[in-house]
């Protein structure tokens, strides 16, 4: 279970979470959601140790991870699908994955049983695959690393709409086997699609939680938190 | 045969070693570079160590002793370095460029006070010393064994990069090092790692080029310039684009120099303007 509490973080002298505070169960799927600037990629890199807290705490399972490396942080359980993929371009397939792995929970036939796509292509230089292998990539790269808490950063980004459907799929058959999942994501469709939980952020807080069934139907709330039509 | 045959084929073998030359010390420097951000102005302060060492091995023994000598000094400095610039590892390159530039001062006055001033003659071990008959025009035996000995490490190190898990680390911290470090790696031992090999790597060249160039003061300088003008050209931490920029500033520095004497200097640094122009990122990159 990740207990987050009043979480303070950000970048220079410019502070982006005020206080923020979150709890993601084990084997639950919480989405994130919130308009642009709120502070959700800021929430997950500070979770992954790759921006430095200035207060607060993050648990994962009892253990206290503020202010930990990110390797720390990955050793603990949690791996990051950051924004944009962030794969290595001139890294094969395979060698991402052979870097990666760690532990028995994903090995690297199962991996490619998920993403055959990559399997076929695992002699490829990454920086050759298409956008939503790389999305694919980024995601059996975190796998690998056996985590138990997986953060998603806007998988769907500029992905055709067939390969989201594929995304959904794989999201949901990881948080089927256990895993727990915190997913910040624009498309609605695709964060209401594999979550069962949502957490709205507001100026660096979380302001509402709520199930993902009560949140789509309560459309002045939405309205009110994300801008959405009522 | 015309006359400036011999005197061209001459300068290309030439080009060749010390392109080779070039390649073992700056790749290093651009792994260093590319990989960590550490703006190493150390780096020829190391070859030069091992050109001074060269120097002081006259025999086969003592030539074998100072190689030993030389990777040693130059790992362990490596891991003086990485430890030297940790604290400066988000700072500004231009805190890095002080700093590894104060170090590479400290060596040069040192072995300044220890061997003096003066040009020391650095002569290949017995046997390399000799030269060889390459069509009717005698050429240095030794030069062509830095060929072969430069040929083989090239090799290896472009299979280790290439072709091997250390390599796809290589190459995944020069890509991103935040994300390697997110996938479970401490960066800090990578940095450690690239710091020593490409400062013992800095140090074996300086004693292989030593019969070449002599140990002298200043010759540290002469070096870090063309090895960061190889790293520009052949892009940062990539392994093949510095081989290929090594093998051409080689020719440049090499035939440039003796066909067109006046204008070495512009045609190298009239390439690196070019490179910069039309691939800023490098020839490879």
């Amino acid at each position: 279970m990740l207990l987050v509490h009043d979480l303070h973080s950000g970048y220079g002298s410019g502070t982006v979470l005020h206080g923020l505070s979150l709890q993601v169960r084990t084997g639950q799927a919480l989405a994130v959601l919130g308009r642009n600037g709120v502070g959700k990629t800021t929430l997950l890199s500070t979770l992954m140790g790759l921006v430095r807290p200035r207060r607060g705490s993050i648990r994962l399972d009892g253990c206290e991870l503020a202010g930990r490396r990110p390797d720390q942080v990955s050793r603990a359980g949690i791996a990051l699908v950051p924004q944009g993929r962030r794969i290595w371009p001139t890294v094969t397939v395979h060698e991402h994955v052979r870097l990666a792995v760690r532990g028995q929970s994903w090995p690297i036939q199962r991996l490619y049983e998920l993403f055959p796509n990559l399997a076929h292509r695992r002699h490829q230089p990454a920086g050759n695959l298409s956008g939503g292998e790389q999305q694919m990539l980024a995601i059996c790269r975190a796998l690998a690393t056996g985590p138990s808490l997986i953060l998603l950063d806007e998988p769907s980004e500029g992905l055709a709409p067939g390969i989201v459907s594929h995304l959904a799929t794989a999201i949901t058959e990881m948080v089927q086997s256990g895993l727990s999942v915190v997913i910040v994501e624009h498309d609605l469709r695709l964060a209401y699609a594999v979550a069962s939980d949502v957490a709205v952020m507001v100026r660096g807080t979380v302001v509402h939680t709520a199930a993902v069934d009560e949140f789509r139907n309560d459309h002045r709330r939405a309205h009110q938190l994300l801008g959405l039509e009522a | 045969m015309p006359e400036w045959v011999p005197v061209a084929m001459t300068a290309t073998i030439n080009g060749l070693a010390i392109g080779l030359l070039l390649f073992v010390s700056a790749v290093g420097l651009t792994l260093i570079f590319g990989m960590m951000d550490v703006l190493n102005l150390a780096h020829g302060g190391l070859f030069l160590i091992g050109a001074y060492l060269v120097a002081e091995s006259p025999t086969w023994t003592t030539f074998a002793v100072g190689l030993a000598a030389a990777t040693t000094i130059g790992a362990v400095a490596g891991g003086a370095l990485s430890l030297a610039t940790a604290p400066l590892a988000r700072r500004p390159h231009l805190d890095q460029a002080l700093l590894t530039l104060g170090i590479a001062l400290v060596i040069a006055e040192v072995l300044s006070a220890l061997y003096g001033d003066d040009v020391r003659p650095a002569n290949p071990p017995p046997g390399l010393d000799g030269a060889v008959p390459i069509l009717g025009h005698q050429y240095p035996t030794y030069r062509l064994a830095v060929i072969g000995v430069g040929v083989v490490l090239a090799l290896v190190f472009y299979w280790m990069v290439e072709r091997t898990k250390l390599g796809a680390l290589f190459r995944a911290s020069v890509a991103d090092r935040d994300m390697v470090a997110a996938i479970g790696i401490d960066v800090r031992f990578v940095r450690v790692g690239v710091l020593v090999v490409g400062s013992a790597l800095a140090a074996v060249a300086g004693f292989l080029g030593g019969p070449i160039y002599n140990a002298r003061p200043g010759l540290d300088s002469t070096i870090l310039v063309l090895a960061l003008v190889v790293v520009v050209i052949g892009g940062l931490g990539s392994v093949r684009g510095v081989l290929l920029a090594s093998l051409l500033v080689g020719q440049i520095e090499s035939t440039g120099r003796a066909l067109l004497p006046s204008l070495a200097s512009f045609l190298l640094f009239g390439a690196l303007a070019v490179t910069i122009a039309v691939k800023p990122k490098g020839l490879l990159r």
